[in-house]
């Protein structure tokens, strides 16, 4: 249904005025090298002021998520070598298609452009894998990684922090336990009505993880990129800026000046540049709080079923097959959410002690966001199509490598909100149709992937209509 | 089909101005409803890009309830027969254009597999599935952003054995193509008249060669109807501009789409098969047992002569890029409460002194801002029926388009473009040879619509104008150094009337 034209007036001049800043930024940023990125960049230390609300970090992360790093700036390092496509003596800022082992590429200027499809702040295409973990020159060497949309984020590691804190309160009530009672204690783990295994408390306050499941023995849930290695908006962001940037964080350059962080992954260059491109102060903390700040307020995903009478009957039948299949049994519909208030606090140890920024990831920024359960206003449902653990998925979908301990074949559920815009699929996007997805499940999901091969042709048509349905909120914008 | 499924099918093959599929017998052409053509920040122009998500999004559910739905819907209707009768308006060629633009391909479509992020000499990837999937930035149809950069003529595996090209915006491509078309037709014209008078004298004549007022050096014309061509520049001895590719490898849209579908996922358009046919191309086309399909996925007729044709009109009608200096902005209200709101710039003057430094500095000596157009009429011709498709782009592309100017006697085309190769020095310089092209070739890159396409350069390494200005070199180098031997306001001067070449301002819904 095409939105009142009311609606689409006020789409048109929301979209409108951020072109029109953009735009003029942008001149600037013309006859002022470098005005762009001041006027995307607050420091932390204007964060902390508290003079800058959520609006005004949204709008600045908005501009730093799309803006186009430079050299000058830090992009690139002086350690990429030269094998990539840009051999030679000219100013370049090294960039790598392929990454180089844990110190990455850089392959790309921008955040913006691997979140793109279908619109802003969206996943990527095929192209826009990032070839993560490599030699440096061979494709085949690396893991490949299909860029996700990065809508309902807050949601997302809301969720997940609630779930380390109902994990770890059973594990610190199974220690109490087994120091009181002087024997061990095995408590069953769950969180959100998903099932993490057990955990064994010794009476010494020892713990026994090797039945944990789908977790790190840490607890803590991890819900973010494909094998589920990051607990936090923020720690995507630093990673993300340094593997695919080559930028490197103040709070990264704090942890190699400490001695906490390997130097091998930063470069072999002094701790204040350790990618040694002559460029110290490459990312300030501010920029990731207004980057973390903005994409926690994104907008979340939504259903949005078919308007015919004929497909709409397939969506219905479809999410009932969805069940049926087993398919919900780890991309849980939905997951309770209690504290919709996400604290994000700077990590760079130099600000350890700033106060931190909260958002309500069920009001603040953008529309549409998570709705609250049955019109109650203290629990609201993530319909994020996801259990937030890890599973085995076979041999078949196997990375060459493990990552940060994680097997090769043992990847998060993905959440499957968004996924109408958000093809190709699976982690390296080998499939380009849902049909294909589903069959390339394997290991814990080859039970479901084989009932679901198993149903009627309509059958498996309808329940790609249900899944096709899971989309964001037409919205106008300009390009 | 279901029966909602098929109703809806109707609709949405009625809108596209192809419902008479379901009739084949029928002689008269229904009148389709009048094309949409709201352009710009209007209300109308942001009702029909939301019923374009709206179809996007149940084109989803119906490829889901029946694999290849676009494409089998497609091809029925857009029959060459009923392409040379002029069933179709212009403006339904370029509906059913787009969607074959933003189309997704599947394995059940012809997609080609697995996925190969370097291409394997000249057969390709593929690495995607749709030509909206590397042409996005900037608005539909736009350019490719770094990671989108295709690595062509390689070993299958290594960045290193293979040429990264950065997919262009392709705004404008039927103008470009007529010029082309042109300029190749005043150099053959010139290049018979020297003929001529070499046989008529009985001796080598030698003539200077020129289009649209662009040299093309020295042409040496012999009584025996040979020619020397090797004192020719910017152009093959075959006299024939081809505009697109980066190192201009393309005389004509067409061409280049049936390559590039091949290249990049895998489609096999039958105009290609049926060339492979009559002269095989095995390295390009693969040497499947099926002469019907050639790379032996299994499916036949991968695109039909007709929807090729859609696909080209959709290119051929895009819009023009414009030439508009940055509006000075007052009275901004700040974007959130405690941002400070921007002052009010006039950046009129940069803009002027820029225009100037881009002459004095010598960048418009290739980037020639514009050429004139003496005909408007884009043809695409299919090479199987021969049906020939006439779209007066003056009239029917997508707008802004071509307008005449009586005081230029034609149509003005600003496109900062000579559309001629030049040397650009062995630090750019390519891997390999391609379509013939020396490596430190490459075709005068069209400026317009600059601002609305970063990053630049053929493989999208420099994320800033500054970066790109700085990696010229060979022909370039004396521009290069009097732009590094600018002041900083004329640098900036410069910039700001770069950035005034940009894509008018429109809506979309993703």
């Amino acid at each position: 249904m095409v939105p009142p034209d009311g609606v689409i007036l006020e789409q048109l001049s929301e979209a409108l005025e951020l072109k029109l800043r953009d735009d003029f930024d942008r001149a600037l940023d013309a006859v002022d090298p470098g005005e762009l990125l001041e006027h995307a960049t607050l420091t932390q230390t204007a964060v902390d002021r508290g003079v800058f609300g959520l609006d005004a970090l949204f709008v600045v992360g908005d501009e730093l998520f799309d803006y186009e790093f430079r050299p000058e700036q830090g992009l690139g390092n002086a350690l990429a070598g030269r094998l990539g496509t840009e051999a030679g003596p000219r100013h370049a800022p090294n960039l790598r298609r392929v990454h180089g082992g844990e110190l990455g590429g850089p392959d790309s200027h921008n955040c913006s452009t691997c979140h793109s499809k279908g619109g802003l702040d969206g996943a990527g295409h095929n192209t826009q894998n990032a070839f993560l973990r490599g030699d440096g020159d061979s494709t085949r060497s690396a893991d490949i990684r299909n860029p996700p949309h990065v809508l309902g984020l807050g949601p997302v590691e809301a969720l997940a922090r609630e779930m380390t804190l109902e994990l770890q309160s059973i594990r610190d009530r199974a220690l109490k336990t087994a120091a009181e009672s002087g024997k061990p204690v095995e408590a069953v783990l769950a969180a959100k009505g998903v099932s993490f295994g057990s955990i064994t408390a010794l009476p010494g306050g020892a713990l026994d993880t090797k039945k944990v499941e789908g977790v790190d023995p840490d607890l803590v849930v991890k819900p973010f990129g494909w094998k589920g290695h990051q607990a936090t908006i923020r720690g995507m962001v630093e990673e993300s800026f340094r593997i695919h940037l080559g930028i490197v964080s103040t709070a990264d350059q704090s942890r190699l000046r400490d001695g906490k962080l390997d130097a091998k992954d930063l470069g072999d260059g002094p701790w204040y540049d350790p990618d040694r491109d002559g460029v110290a102060l490459e990312v300030d903390e501010g920029m990731l709080t207004t980057l973390t700040a903005y994409l926690a307020q994104l907008e979340a995903p939504i259903v949005k079923p078919p308007q015919t009478p004929d497909l709409a009957d397939a969506f219905a039948r479809g999410r009932a097959l969805f069940d049926r299949a087993g398919c919900a049994s780890c991309h849980r519909p939905f997951l309770g959410l209690e504290n919709v208030v996400l604290e994000l606090r700077p990590t760079d140890p130099e600000y350890a002690d700033r106060p931190p920024i909260r958002v309500n990831v069920a009001e603040d920024g953008e529309q549409p966001k998570i709705e609250p359960q049955n019109g109650r206003r203290t629990a609201y449902n993530v319909h994020l199509l996801s259990d937030l653990k890890r599973h085995d998925m076979g041999p078949g979908l196997a990375t060459p490598k493990p990552q940060r301990g994680i097997p090769p074949a043992v990847f998060l559920t993905r959440p499957l909100w968004g996924l109408a815009f958000a093809a190709p699929y699976l982690h390296d996007g080998r499939a380009p149709t849902v049909d294909d997805a589903i069959r390339l499940h394997g290991g814990e999901a080859a039970q479901a992937r084989d009932a679901y091969t198993a149903l009627a042709t309509e059958d498996r048509a309808a329940l790609q209509v249900f899944l096709l349905s899971q989309t964001r909120q037409p919205k106008v914008q300009i390009p | 089909m279901t029966g909602g499924a098929r109703a809806f099918s109707l609709a949405v093959l009625h809108f596209a101005g192809l419902t008479a599929c379901s009739a084949p017998d029928r002689t008269a052409r229904i009148e389709p409803p009048a094309p949409v053509w709201a352009a710009g920040l209007s209300v109308d122009a942001a009702r029909e890009a939301h019923r374009q998500a709206e179809l996007r999004h149940h084109l989803r559910h119906l490829e889901a309830v029946k694999p290849r739905w676009l494409l089998d819907a497609t091809a029925r209707a857009l029959s060459p027969e009923r392409i040379a009768r002029g069933d179709f308006a212009p403006w339904e060629l370029h509906e059913a254009g787009r969607l074959l633009f933003e189309h997704e391909h599947t394995f059940a479509d012809g997609l080609g597999s697995p996925f190969r992020r370097v291409h394997k000499g000249r057969s390709g990837g593929p690495e995607t599935t749709s030509c909206g999937s590397c042409h996005w930035r900037g608005g539909p149809a736009g350019a490719g952003s770094l990671q989108d950069s295709s690595f062509v003529l390689g070993d299958g595996d290594t960045v290193s054995s293979a040429d990264p090209r950065n997919p262009p915006s392709l705004q404008g491509a039927g103008a470009v193509e007529l010029l082309a078309a042109e300029m190749s037709a005043e150099l053959q014209s010139a290049r018979d008249e020297l003929l001529a008078r070499a046989r008529r004298e009985g001796k080598e004549i030698e003539g200077k060669l020129s289009a649209k007022g662009i040299s093309f050096g020295v042409l040496r014309a012999k009584p025996s109807g040979e020619i020397d061509a090797s004192h020719l520049e910017g152009v093959d001895p075959d006299l024939v501009i081809k505009p697109f590719g980066w190192k201009g490898t393309f005389a004509t849209l067409r061409s280049f789409v049936v390559e590039s579908l091949q290249q990049h996922f895998g489609i096999q358009a039958e105009e290609l098969v049926a060339r492979h046919r009559s002269s095989p191309d095995p390295e390009l086309l693969g040497g499947g047992a099926d002469p019907e399909d050639p790379d032996g996925d299994g499916v036949r007729s991968e695109l039909t002569e007709g929807q090729l044709t859609a696909l080209v009109s959709f290119l051929a009608m895009q819009e023009l890029p414009v030439v508009r200096p940055q509006e000075a902005w007052h009275g901004a209200e700040p974007a959130a409460p405690s941002l400070i709101a921007p002052t009010a710039t006039v950046f009129a003057d940069d803009w002027a002194r820029g225009r100037e430094v881009f002459a004095s500095a010598g960048c418009s000596s290739c980037h020639v801002p514009k050429l004139i157009l003496q005909s408007p009429v884009f043809r695409t011709r299919g090479e199987r029926s021969g049906a020939v498709t006439e779209i007066d782009l003056s009239k029917h592309a997508e707008s802004p388009r071509l307008e005449r100017d009586p005081l230029a006697d034609g149509y003005p085309v600003w496109l900062f473009s000579d559309l001629k190769r030049h040397d650009m020095g062995r630090e750019a310089a390519s891997r390999h040879v391609d379509h013939g092209v020396p490596r430190e070739a490459y075709l005068t890159r069209r400026l317009w619509g600059l601002a609305s396409s970063p990053p630049y350069f053929y493989d999208g390494h420099a994320p800033w104008l500054d970066h790109a200005i700085s990696a010229h070199g060979g022909e370039a180098s004396e521009s290069r150094s009097k732009f590094n031997a600018l002041s900083r306001e004329d640098r900036g001067a410069l910039r700001v009337y770069l950035l005034s070449l940009r894509r008018e301002r429109r809506v979309m819904v993703p």
